[in-house]
């Protein structure tokens, strides 16, 4: 860590300390002699102080926060921001990955005509979005006003000075972030958003992954129970743990029938995700990438045990599997040649695709595998853990000059109502991380475009863990590991050896970036890891 | 010195002229250049903060390089596409060129044709060449028509045959550049002395050799001077068709360096590495490029 940071540190603050008592006192003058503003006038009354994109102090405070639902207080408040700040006619810019523009465009219409505002998407490929978030955060154009961006990058994207700390707002306009019956899912609306303790990120996308069952046929076939129980002695049924899940992946591996086992994402630079929920289950509560000092954990025999199944389990998918991105893995999984997969929740727009499933009606979901493992008290249970494998957030860029608008709208996309117009749109992959997107009681347009996942989803939700969250490097320590098991599922290194590279070169970013500021922020973010048991 | 000397002397006027150019890019490159010196000897990562706030740690990137097994490995790696890439695509461009120089029907349609690959964006490329290499794409399928077996290769799950799809998509882009030096050049070797070869009863073979190519000397250093520092710059392939994968095996130095650079964010790690693979390929230029400066 470089000496001069505190210096940036002291400078930053006697900046914001400065502006506040100035915007205090000049708020104060002004608020006094127009006797304060006039919430929901439509900003007639603004008097307020001009402290346009401040994150929090007076300029958050006076904004008004009136209205019946969290969408309707969040249009009001935009409104006055736009006023206050003489933003009307100017441009609103996000920056997404691509093909990921439809939630956008969803509600775009509204709120250009709400607002006067113009909305304007700048897409960047999926794979090179923190590229050129980094970029950003070098230049320091104020280009893009938000972004949406991934939990893992965010250590990054705060140290970096790119974004934003939202913690005020989501305090002052209380968009439902936690809790039943439309907050978002526990614990997702921690293991997502937060870093050192402070709120960065606004829940749009969660991306639990979920074990699913594309062939309910052939699950309850006579014939095909009788010949799993013959061959593994016990009944075929949705795996409870991964040495059932393999077993069962081995039984419907049908190559000469172009039918597989299993389909699971393993590119060279995504198999980590689907790794982690192989891990994560192989101790009580959950087991950990470091240790609270930021030792990997990964060479241990729990680290080992857990790539020697994930190898296994490469055995009974299409051979190609490792060169093939998500897309690819899906369609197979809609053209019906998957049996079981634990994969992204966006797999379910595919397999509801009346066009083109070939498994609809046929197939369900269910709680992911497990491992038994000594739990409380000392008796064995099986644990199941699952992970939050990428999701998206949206966050607010420090350098834009309408924060609180794009905060203020990032709130509002994601509210209760806009929330499931945006991931109900065709060709949207926003994924659910309400409470009111999912179970019994979601939203019927949920109901028809996700159909079952929705049923497990916040069970799912509930055991899933963060993929290297919480600290600096999370991209870096994701590749490596990332490489290391595609060579390893390749044949290239052996499990131990696998696990024993990676932990080495862990422990080297570790003391590259600075092991006592990772420290501090792993000890800050370990408890939000799921401790209970489903 | 008046500007009258300036401008009566060819040398000096040439100077006067290039000068305008030569001080605008001075000024664009010169700061940037000397930025990435600085850069290069400071431990810079932007969740440090900026690049004025990262730690001077003097030659700490450079040596670290020379140990770090990833760098190491990709640098081999380019080389060795390089000099095989390179290889093939001089015989092929040449053969093709020597082939096509003399007159025959379709001439026109043939160099049109051949030169086609050149002008499809190399992403573009490398995905169709991916596609074509899928297990059940249209090289598997041919292979098994020839053979009359099955033949199911997963070319992308090997680090050999992932490795030989890159290349052959780099083959398949740039032998056409190659060929489009050669046949130019070709056609354009002054009649006189060969004819004087031919009436001195040299074979067609003897004079190629002894008089064609002694000429055509120049163009073929150019060509592989350029296609050398195209081949060791190959991205889009690797990146569009295996990300470097399976586990590092076909990283190239510069999917590396976007690795380390974007993925990582270690910038002043990656500027050291790019500096000295600068300087090298400064050096090894400077000394392929001799002959080149003889002959002006």
């Amino acid at each position: 860590m470089s000496t001069t940071k505190p210096e940036k540190s002291r400078r930053g603050f006697i900046k914001t300390v400065g502006g506040a008592v100035v915007g205090l006192i000049v708020g104060a003058g002004l608020g006094y002699s127009a006797r304060g503003p006039t919430a929901g006038d439509g900003g007639a009354t603004v008097t307020v102080t001009k402290t346009s994109g401040a994150p929090s102090g007076p300029g958050l405070y006076s904004i008004p926060n009136e209205g019946n639902t969290v969408h309707e207080r969040l249009m009001n408040a935009m409104k006055f921001v736009i006023e206050r700040d003489g933003l009307k006619g100017k441009e609103l810019t996000i920056m997404h990955p691509g093909g990921g523009s439809a939630a956008y465009d969803a509600v775009k219409d509204e709120f250009e005509r709400e607002t006067g505002m113009k909305f304007v998407h700048a897409e960047v490929p999926v794979n090179e979005v923190f590229d050129e978030a980094i970029i950003e955060a070098i230049s320091k154009s104020g280009d893009y006003d938000f972004f949406s961006l991934q939990p893992t990058m965010l250590g990054d994207l705060v140290e970096s000075g790119l974004v934003m700390p939202l913690t005020s707002h989501v305090r002052y306009f209380d968009n439902e972030f936690r809790g039943r019956p439309n907050g978002f899912i526990y614990p997702l609306d921690r293991i997502m958003p937060e870093y050192k303790g402070d709120i960065y990120g606004i829940l749009q996308d969660g991306d639990v992954f979920t074990n699913y069952y594309m062939h309910l046929d052939k699950l309850n076939s006579p014939q095909e129970q009788e010949g799993f129980e013959k061959q593994y002695g016990y009944q075929l049924k949705f795996a409870d743990t991964f040495r059932e899940y393999l077993d069962i992946g081995e039984y419907f591996y049908r190559p000469d029938d172009d039918f597989y086992g299993i389909g699971e994402l393993r590119s060279a630079l995504r198999a980590y995700i689907t790794w982690f929920v192989y891990y994560s289950s192989k101790k009580f509560p959950t087991m950990l990438p470091f240790d609270e000092n930021m030792n990997p954990q990964l060479d241990s025999k729990e680290g080992i045990q857990a790539t020697e199944e994930f190898v296994e389990a490469a055995k009974y998918m299409p051979e190609e599997t490792p060169s093939w991105d998500y897309h690819q893995v899906y369609t197979e999984s809609a053209a019906g040649n998957i049996f079981q997969e634990i994969q992204f929740p966006s797999l379910s727009n595919r397999l509801n695709d009346t066009a083109e499933s070939k498994v609809l009606g046929n197939w369900t979901t269910a709680v992911v595998p497990g491992s038994k493992v000594t739990g409380p008290e000392g008796k064995e249970i099986i644990l199941k853990r699952t992970v939050q494998g990428a999701g998206w957030i949206l966050l607010t860029s420090n350098y834009s000059k309408m924060k609180d608008l794009a905060t203020l709208y990032s709130m509002w996309l994601t509210s209760p109502e806009k929330i499931v117009t945006a991931s109900t749109a065709p060709g949207s992959w926003m994924d659910p991380c309400r409470y009111n997107q999912v179970g019994p009681n979601a939203d019927p347009r949920m109901k028809q475009a996700r159909g079952p996942i929705l049923e497990k989803y916040d069970l799912n939700a509930s055991i899933a863990a963060p993929v290297l969250c919480g600290i600096r490097g999370g991209m870096e320590y994701a590749t490596t590991l990332s490489r290391n098991l595609h060579a390893t599922m390749l044949g290239t290194y052996e499990p131990a050896e696998c696990m024993e590279r990676t932990a080495r070169e862990w422990q080297g970013i570790t003391d590259d970036i600075g092991r006592n500021e990772q420290i501090e922020s792993w000890k800050k973010y370990m408890g939000n890891y799921p401790t209970i048991i489903v | 010195m008046g500007l009258k000397e300036w401008t009566s002397n060819p040398g000096k006027f040439k100077n006067l002229l290039a000068m305008p150019v030569q001080l605008l890019m001075n000024i664009v490159a010169m700061p940037a250049f000397i930025l990435a010196w600085y850069v290069a000897f400071t431990n810079w990562r932007p969740i440090r903060g900026d690049w004025w706030q990262a730690d001077f740690i003097f030659f700490d990137n450079f040596i670290r390089m020379f140990s770090d097994e990833y760098f190491i490995g990709a640098i081999g790696r380019t080389l060795f596409i390089l000099v095989v890439v390179v290889s093939i695509e001089f015989l092929i461009g040449f053969g093709l060129a020597y082939t096509l120089s003399g007159e025959f029907l379709g001439k026109k349609v043939a160099i049109t044709a051949i030169l086609l690959p050149m002008m499809v964006v190399p992403a573009v490329g490398g995905f169709i060449f991916y596609l074509m290499f899928l297990q059940t794409g249209p090289v598997n399928a041919l292979i098994s028509l020839i053979t009359g077996t099955e033949f199911t290769l997963a070319w992308f799950n090997y680090p050999g045959t992932a490795l030989l799809t890159i290349m052959l998509t780099d083959i398949w882009q740039w032998t056409p550049f190659m060929f489009l030096i050669f046949i130019s050049s070709m056609l354009a070797l002054p009649p006189d002395p060969i004819n004087a070869a031919y009436v001195l009863g040299a074979s067609r073979a003897y004079t190629f050799r002894r008089v064609a190519i002694p000429m055509l000397r120049t163009p073929i250093l150019i060509a592989i001077i350029l296609r050398s520092i195209e081949a060791f710059k190959i991205f889009d392939y690797v990146y569009v068709m295996t990300q470097g994968g399976p586990g590092y095996t076909t990283q190239t130095i510069s999917i590396y360096l976007y690795e380390f650079g974007f993925k990582y964010a270690r910038f002043g790690y990656v500027t050291a590495q790019s500096l000295l693979i600068m300087v090298t390929m400064g050096i090894v230029a400077w000394y392929a490029s001799k002959p080149l400066r003889g002959a002006g």
